[in-house]
């Protein structure tokens, strides 16, 4: 029987994570106990095999490809992304634009949807600007997962059907969106910070009022949560 | 030659010295493509996401915090763009199991590619999530106290992890004839 302190020692000497206490309680119990001498032959062992992980030369031209696709920018101070953050109407008229951009250019007809790209960078991602003007949401559907929270909502404006990501990931998650046979992908959580995405998403054509809009959140490589909003009030 | 440090690079990229952030690139390239292929597998895989790594760093350097190591704020946006990666595949395809190989043996059997092979395959059949300290630690080369930055995640979260982690590899190994009982 080894307690589980012991079993902490063990791997932290072979992490050389161990101070010159430690290293002294170990080596009592190494000599005390011989599952715990096991134990750090079997990790040994592990060990040696992980080692035999070859490290593999990157591929030619990623290092050119990285620094031509940075060509184009004018520099990390003054990323795209950061310009969505400027001013509130900028912002709200951005991603208007980027809303009906991305559906003319992605779920326009004709277009095949079922595995579209990732819209996210095109449709954009702000924080801080409420879907002021629209006024309340037709619905509303609440997340409080461990992997993300907040709330995804649905409006109409001006006849145009209107779903507004709010949502706060914690880690990598991939928020699907489907309604009236047309789906978008939405990144989120992939940043270093865990800072509120708000992203709005406007599918084109007239809202298909009797269908609802299909949320799926995925993480992990599994779905975590799956749910509907109404696309019209009398729907 | 005194090697200029990281956090100097950053400042000079920021100021618009193209040349400091290839010096970034040459010093990373390396392990964040090595951390994507270990965690996806494919090597077009870790590619596509290596270059969108950097392109995010080279995006939001001036929202690096120079209180972090810069190699943990980079290291968390390659393990993030890996699990993305590895999200978007399972949607789309199958889980990918390895087939078996043709000559399962001890390890002093089989020359190193195979093993290198072998090793990976058992790593596949982790969660990502212990794949990813599995990575963090072995490859990367990182302590407990960097792979709490990197995963943000409390240090002891973080060795819990590891030890099931290394706990759960070991049986995949015994299993595959990799490791001596």
């Amino acid at each position: 029987m080894i307690e589980d302190r012991h079993i902490e020692l063990i791997h932290a000497e072979l992490d050389g994570e161990l101070n010159s206490e430690q290293r002294a309680e170990l080596s009592r119990v190494l000599l005390a106990n011989p599952e715990a001498r096991s134990l750090r032959d079997e990790l040994n062992r592990l060990f040696g095999a992980l080692a035999q992980l070859e490290d593999a030369e990157p591929p030619r031209g990623l290092h050119a490809s990285v620094l031509d696709a940075i060509g184009a920018h004018k520099g990390p101070a003054r990323s795209v992304r950061r310009s969505w953050y400027t001013g509130p109407a900028f912002r709200y008229a951005a991603v208007f634009l980027g809303g009906l951009l991305a559906s003319a250019i992605l779920l326009g007809p004709g277009a095949r949807q079922a595995a579209g790209p990732d819209i996210s960078e095109l449709v954009g991602t702000i924080g801080g600007q409420h879907a002021a003007g629209r006024g309340s949401p037709i619905d509303r559907v609440e997340l409080d997962l461990a992997q993300v929270s907040g709330a995804v909502n649905s409006y109409q404006l001006d006849g145009q059907l209107v779903v507004e990501l709010d949502l706060t990931a914690n880690e990598p998650i991939e928020v699907v969106a489907t309604h009236g046979g047309q789906t978008v992908h939405f990144s989120l959580g992939s940043q270093p910070d865990t800072s509120p995405e708000r992203v709005i998403w406007l599918p084109t054509g007239k809202p298909q009022t009797e269908a609802a809009v299909q949320i799926e959140v995925y993480g992990g490589g599994r779905l975590l949560h799956r749910d509907s909003l109404r696309a019209s009030r009398g729907g | 030659m005194v090697e200029v440090g990281d956090a100097e690079l950053v400042r000079r990229c920021c100021d618009g010295d193209r040349a400091a952030f290839d010096i970034l690139l040459r010093r990373y390239e390396r392990p964040v493509y090595n951390a994507a292929l270990r965690m996806l597998r494919n090597p077009e895989d870790a590619r596509d996401i290596a270059q969108t790594v950097f392109l995010k760093v080279y995006e939001h350097l001036s929202e690096y915090d120079p209180k972090y190591r810069f190699y943990s704020w980079i290291y968390r946006i390659a393990v993030n763009e890996s699990l993305h990666g590895l999200s978007r595949r399972h949607r789309v395809e199958p889980i990918d199991e390895e087939e078996p190989d043709e000559h399962p043996g001890p390890d002093d059997e089989v020359g190193n590619e195979q093993t290198s092979r072998r090793v990976q395959s058992a790593l596949m059949r982790l969660k990502p999530e212990h794949r990813t300290v599995v990575v963090l630690k072995h490859l990367l080369g990182c302590s407990y106290e960097d792979m709490s930055e990197i995963l943000q995640l409390p240090e002891k979260t973080v060795k819990s992890r590891l030890f099931t982690a290394r706990q759960l590899l070991k049986e995949v190994l015994l299993d595959q004839g990799m490791l001596r009982p």
